[in-house]
């Protein structure tokens, strides 16, 4: 995997994550103050840093093989997963992730909280709100830059991608003070699923002791390969969606008839 | 201190193996298969690109059925 793959794969996979956060600290900002919001912003990007610091060595002294193996099995498991719900959204299943909707959701309760100084911390409602919002979403961050950098030996590559996309989304958030609703976030989760299937199963097999055809090259074939099934399945379910409309829609004549 | 490993150790299950474990067991099965498949002459590359086909539709379809 090339370090530009690398940077891409970490950078959209932190932009979902992103997304979700700042909808959490606009809204502690908007309704308890920017200080406390900020605070509990910042005091849990500086927990994920440490975990990654400590954690980040630790993997990378592992032998290759198994490294990939383990690293390689959860990516996978975890890709699927992030497939499977964007396919699953996308395909009508389940509701599109509604950023707007969460901030308002966040705002009313936000608002309604009674105030309290703590230290430093001018709300500490505020402060909390913000730092468990960032610290729940940043762990997947964590998870994924540890995960990406520590198998290619590039921690410091994976940690600079998530650092680009937390301060890139932080600051069209901040400068907006709304909710990012026009990022097509479903789509870049469907996107980064794909890559954490492919690679992680690239890997996975690689420390199970498989030798892939083509060696790097046969990646050209399996994350396309993953997209086209993504996407058969969102045709799939947007057809028997389609079909299911057209059933009802014909059938309501006959029941008002009877 | 145990309750919070628990939640710790609940959370991370829930982070990796998210809302279908029955995925998360097929997908570990076809790792181990591949693993004792390498050990011998045949290739066994093939294994976890099937185990994806066949698991991600199945759990897209059993989901989008229930949810009908």
């Amino acid at each position: 995997m090339s370090a530009g793959a690398l940077f891409i794969a970490v950078f959209l996979a932190c932009t979902v994550e992103a997304v979700e956060a700042t909808t959490i600290v606009l809204a502690a900002g908007l309704a308890r103050g920017w200080r406390s919001a900020g605070y509990g912003a910042v005091a849990a990007v500086a927990v994920l840093t440490v975990v990654v610091a400590a954690l980040g060595p630790a993997l990378t002294a592992i032998p290759t093989n198994a490294l990939r193996l383990v690293i390689g099995t959860v990516l996978l498991v975890f890709g699927v997963q992030w497939l499977r719900k964007a396919v699953l959204r996308a395909g009508g299943v389940t509701a599109l992730h509604d950023e707007e909707a969460i901030f308002q959701r966040k705002l009313a309760v936000a608002q309604r909280a009674a105030s309290q100084r703590r230290g430093t911390v001018p709300d500490w409602y505020g402060f909390t709100l913000a730092f468990q919002g960032v610290l729940l979403e940043g762990t997947e961050v964590a998870f994924i830059v540890l995960t990406f950098g520590s198998n290619q030996h590039a921690i410091p590559l994976a940690s600079a991608a998530a650092g680009a996309a937390i301060l890139l989304v932080g600051a069209a958030g901040f400068a907006v003070r709304a909710p990012l609703a026009r990022v097509p976030e479903n789509a870049l989760k469907f996107l980064v699923g794909v890559m954490l299937t492919g690679f992680g199963a690239f890997w996975a097999a690689e420390g199970a002791g498989a030798r892939w055809p083509g060696s790097d090259a046969a990646l050209l074939v399996l994350l396309p390969g993953i997209a086209v099934l993504g996407l058969l399945l969102v045709a799939g379910l947007l057809r028997q969606d389609g079909a299911r409309d057209r059933r009802t829609a014909a059938a309501s004549p006959t029941q008002r008839a009877s | 201190m145990h309750r919070g490993l628990r939640a710790l150790a609940a959370f991370v299950c829930d982070l990796v193996i998210g809302d279908d474990w029955r995925v998360a067991l097929g997908l570990a099965m076809a790792v181990a298969v591949t693993a004792a498949i390498s050990r011998t002459a045949f290739p066994s590359w093939w294994l976890l690109p099937t185990a994806i086909l066949a698991l991600l539709p199945w759990s897209v379809w059993r989901t989008a059925r229930r949810r009908a």
